[in-house]
């Protein structure tokens, strides 16, 4: 039979268990609102008995462990599903952006701009003589210029910005994993032995892990040592307690690429926001780029090939060209012009002050023989003509008797240039550049609006290159679109990428947020749980209390016996 | 099954139902102020690359019209006119007739020459009149010409009366073209010569020549001469006539493309309106019916996460 002093040890073992156990109540009570926050449970376990006879008596309860309630595999969906989320998530708000630079539909997006282009050359068909009418033209010119332009611009803004994101979620990544690194060490630490579950570190490194999930595909694996291994794609991020830093380095196009501050090596990211980042700069701008750029250059190839064909107000007594060529002497098909120079052939007709004809004259271009040294001297060869070459390997030609003047259109033939000399050298053309960064119109037709080419003759109402011109919007000349049948099927493709996005997004989140509810179906705090325990260990502490207090009392009795 | 109903659980289901309906209404209070259904090409992919088509469309025609409505504006002109050397003409072929009788005396021939001499001076007036800076009857040289020939029509004098004309070298017969449609062009002017002398100067269409001669012809008093200019006259009044009911067709056909294009104009802006406009009506309705889910979602989650066992012990 065990002593009465060994039965007290039961009531104080009882009150300590009841104690603990309204410990752990009370942290769960207090981070009921911590959304990180798993849930724990003073597991008791009857106390060692002792062998006696007539058999085993109990010696009380105690604490076994203090155990976190969780189910690991919700936790580990929800770091896949995260993955998902983040990538949908990040892309969905950088195709926002690109959609509000666009600005489409809209009253001043660019196919607005691009109406009102071809509505200012009705109004100079109209009156090809007036001043005012040229004026408009060049003005809307210019607007759908700087609209190409500006486009532009933001969308590679918006670029290097990703760039930026990448290099701030790197460091965002090293910060998590430093911490991770950090916990797995005091975690470590406490954990010797293996009786105690560091709970609440374990916790915060879960949370860490979370956070990392939605940035790429995370890979985590706890080993035997109680230490979590973590991987983004194939490299290494925290081994043990030790954290492996990631880098960025810029390539030679500008963007940033991550490596791993140990091998150097590329990291290669097959999901999470990191991705998007990644496949938005890399295909996604890029793609609307490009779209643009080819607009835009068929806009000037198109536009030009027409202008290029037609007299403005008043004919040239000099003209130079917009482009020049790499070299004087090497032939026309090397000499680095953005449009190619064919076989072929253009017409110099020169006239007197009164429009008659003194002269007609075809070039003709043999692109792999001749250079602008030769063209230059088969114009110089005409008489009332000389043409020059700039330092830069501009070509100018300029009438000899200051009254003349020339243009390009072969008066009686009505011959147009065939080699694309003309447009490719910029002499008589409407636009400048080459694409959608680049594209401006013609110092020529900014110098002079007369120059702009409305007719087919030297009559000054005749309006029948501006209306070939105005055609050109019917035309599919842009990758077998019109131009903006072109521009508006670009921006639905824009818009069916983020409505896909978005409603995958949604999808992604619902998903997930089923799994965070089963998450904390589990692991989440229940307030009227914890009131039913606080009762519950409250009066198992009250009752051990009571135990010792008739305990004393026996006591009592016994030393009053003596 | 969800065996457990945690206060994470309660309170994150609670804000995602306010959340959800917050951002509803807020879609719907911006569908009725803009009036707009799609902002962003997301909205409506389709419907706003539609949108985007109609739009240009509509512009297209607003432009046509535009195109139209200057076009008949020149052509209406170029009837006045037209109708005005169709009573010079008929004013002169009354006198020629008139002389051409053996009735009338050498003087009284003498002061028609003189009247002849000056509706010629107004008929050369009018083929050389200006719309808009333009010559009318110059063709496609609306401007001046070269020197010493300005004008469509220029006068070549010999002493000191009207010996000739001297049409615009560089030609007047050039046409201008205004464009109405999709690919489709009018031109809207006449040209002097189809007008003035459809067979080159001097030849029997020449108005002109037959004013002059008729002219020296009443000085002259030669009555055959003045008989035969008659019969000229006759044919050049129905080359002018022709002309203007030639200009009166095509203003009709103008006309008749306005009234297409403003039907066209009125059956786009209203594909286009149910494309991109907001139906007030429904939007308000399902603005309400929002409303009432938004208040129940507020006042259902105040009630439930009011409610815990703390409150009794």
């Amino acid at each position: 039979m065990s002593s009465i002093f060994a039965i007290f040890d039961i009531g104080v073992r009882a009150m300590y268990a009841q104690q603990i156990a309204l410990q752990v109540t009370g942290q769960n009570i207090s981070n009921a609102n911590n959304e990180n926050y798993v849930r724990q449970r003073a597991e008791l376990k009857e106390a060692t008995p002792f062998n006696s006879v007539p058999g085993q008596l109990g010696s009380g309860v105690t604490i076994n462990q203090i155990i976190r309630i969780k189910d690991d595999f919700t936790d580990y969906q929800i770091q896949k599903e995260n993955q998902n989320f983040g990538y949908l998530q990040e892309k969905s708000n950088i195709l926002q952006q690109l959609e509000n630079i666009f600005n489409e539909p809209s009253e001043n997006g660019i196919n607005s701009v691009i109406s009102g282009f071809y509505d200012s050359l009705h109004d100079l068909a109209n009156y090809p003589e007036n001043f005012s009418s040229r004026v408009m033209v060049r003005e809307q010119g210019l607007t759908l210029c700087d609209s190409f332009n500006h486009t532009i611009d933001k969308i590679k803004e918006l670029k290097s910005n990703l760039n930026e994101s990448i290099a701030y979620k790197v460091s965002e990544i090293n910060s998590i994993t430093a911490d991770i690194a950090d916990l797995n060490n005091q975690i470590a630490r406490a954990e010797v032995g293996g009786i105690q579950n560091a709970n609440d570190l374990r916790n915060q490194r879960d949370a860490l892990v979370r956070a990392l999930s939605q940035m790429g595909d995370i890979f985590v694996q706890e080993g035997n040592d109680n230490l979590l291994y973590v991987q983004l794609g194939d490299t290494i991020l925290v081994s043990g307690v030790h954290q492996i830093q990631l880098k960025t380095q810029t390539d030679s196009q500008n963007n940033l690429r991550i490596v791993s501050g140990d091998s150097n090596k590329t990291v290669k990211i097959s999901n999470g926001s990191l991705k998007a980042l990644f496949d938005t700069r890399d295909d996604v701008l890029n793609k609307y780029i490009d779209d643009l750029d080819t607009l835009a250059r068929s806009i000037i190839t198109e536009l030009n090939k027409v202008h290029i064909g037609g007299i403005g107000l008043t004919m040239y007594q000099s003209a130079t060209a917009e482009n020049g060529a790499v070299a004087s002497t090497v032939p026309l098909a090397n000499a680095g012009y953005d449009f190619p120079v064919n076989g072929g052939s253009f017409t110099i007709s020169l006239y007197d002050s009164n429009r008659t004809l003194k002269s007609e004259t075809e070039i003709t271009i043999n692109p792999f023989a001749e250079s602008l040294t030769d063209i230059a001297a088969k114009i110089n060869a005409i008489s009332g003509l000389n043409a020059t070459i700039s330092s830069d390997n501009k070509l100018s030609i300029s009438v000899s008797n200051p009254t003349d003047q020339f243009s390009f259109l072969g008066d009686s033939t009505g011959a147009k240039d065939t080699s694309n000399f003309l447009m490719a050298a910029g002499l008589n053309t409407f636009f400048k550049g080459k694409d959608a960064s680049s594209i401006t119109l013609a110092d020529c037709i900014i110098n002079d609006v007369n120059k702009i080419a409305t007719a087919k003759s030297t009559a000054p109402g005749d309006n029948a290159n501006i209306i070939d011109m105005i055609a050109t919007r019917d035309k599919a000349f842009v990758n077998d679109a019109k131009p903006e049948e072109y521009f508006s099927s670009m921006i639905g493709d824009l818009g069916v990428e983020r409505q896909v996005t978005v409603k995958r997004g949604e999808t992604q989140q619902l998903i997930l947020r089923s799994l965070e509810e089963r998450f904390q179906a589990q692991s989440g705090v229940s307030f009227d749980e914890e009131a039913i325990n606080l009762i519950k260990y409250q009066r198992g502490y009250q009752a051990a209390a009571r135990f010792i207090q008739v305990m004393d009392g026996l006591i009592n009795s016994l030393i009053q016996l003596m | 099954m969800l065996d457990r109903i945690t206060n994470p659980m309660l309170i994150n289901r609670n804000l995602l139902y306010i959340n959800e309906n917050t951002s509803k209404l807020q879609k719907i209070q911006e569908q009725i102020a803009s009036g707009k259904m799609i902002r962003v090409a997301s909205d409506d992919p389709i419907g706003s690359t539609k949108s985007m088509y109609l739009q240009s469309e509509l512009k297209k025609i607003t432009q046509y019209n535009k195109n139209l409505v200057d076009g008949i504006g020149y052509m209406e002109q170029t009837s006045s006119i037209l109708t005005q050397v169709e009573n010079i003409l008929l004013e002169i072929k009354e006198i020629a007739e008139s002389a051409s009788t053996e009735i009338t005396t050498s003087a009284e021939k003498k002061a028609l020459s003189f009247q002849v001499n000056q509706l010629l001076e107004e008929l050369i007036q009018f083929s050389n009149t200006k719309f808009g800076g333009k010559f009318i009857f110059g063709g496609t040289e609306t401007l001046s010409g070269a020197k010493p020939n300005p004008a469509p029509f220029n006068i070549r004098m010999s002493g000191n009366v009207i010996a000739g004309i001297i049409t615009n070298p560089a030609g007047i017969d050039g046409v201008m073209q205004r464009i109405v449609g999709d690919g489709k062009t009018i031109s809207v002017n006449i040209s002097g010569e189809d007008v003035f002398l459809p067979g080159g100067t001097g030849s029997a269409s020449d108005i002109f020549t037959t004013l002059i001669k008729l002219r020296d012809n009443l000085n002259a008093n030669d009555t055959p001469e003045i008989r035969l200019r008659v019969s000229e006259l006759d044919k050049q009044l129905n080359q002018v006539t022709s002309q203007n009911t030639l200009v009166g067709a095509k203003v009709n056909r103008m006309q008749l493309i306005q009234n297409q294009l403003d039907e066209l104009k009125l059956v786009q802006k209203e594909h286009l309106s149910s494309i991109e406009d907001t139906d007030i009506a429904e939007a308000i309705l399902k603005l309400n019916t929002q409303e009432i889910a938004f208040q129940a979602a507020l006042q259902t989650s105040s009630k439930i996460l009011r409610q815990s066992l703390l409150d009794y012990i």
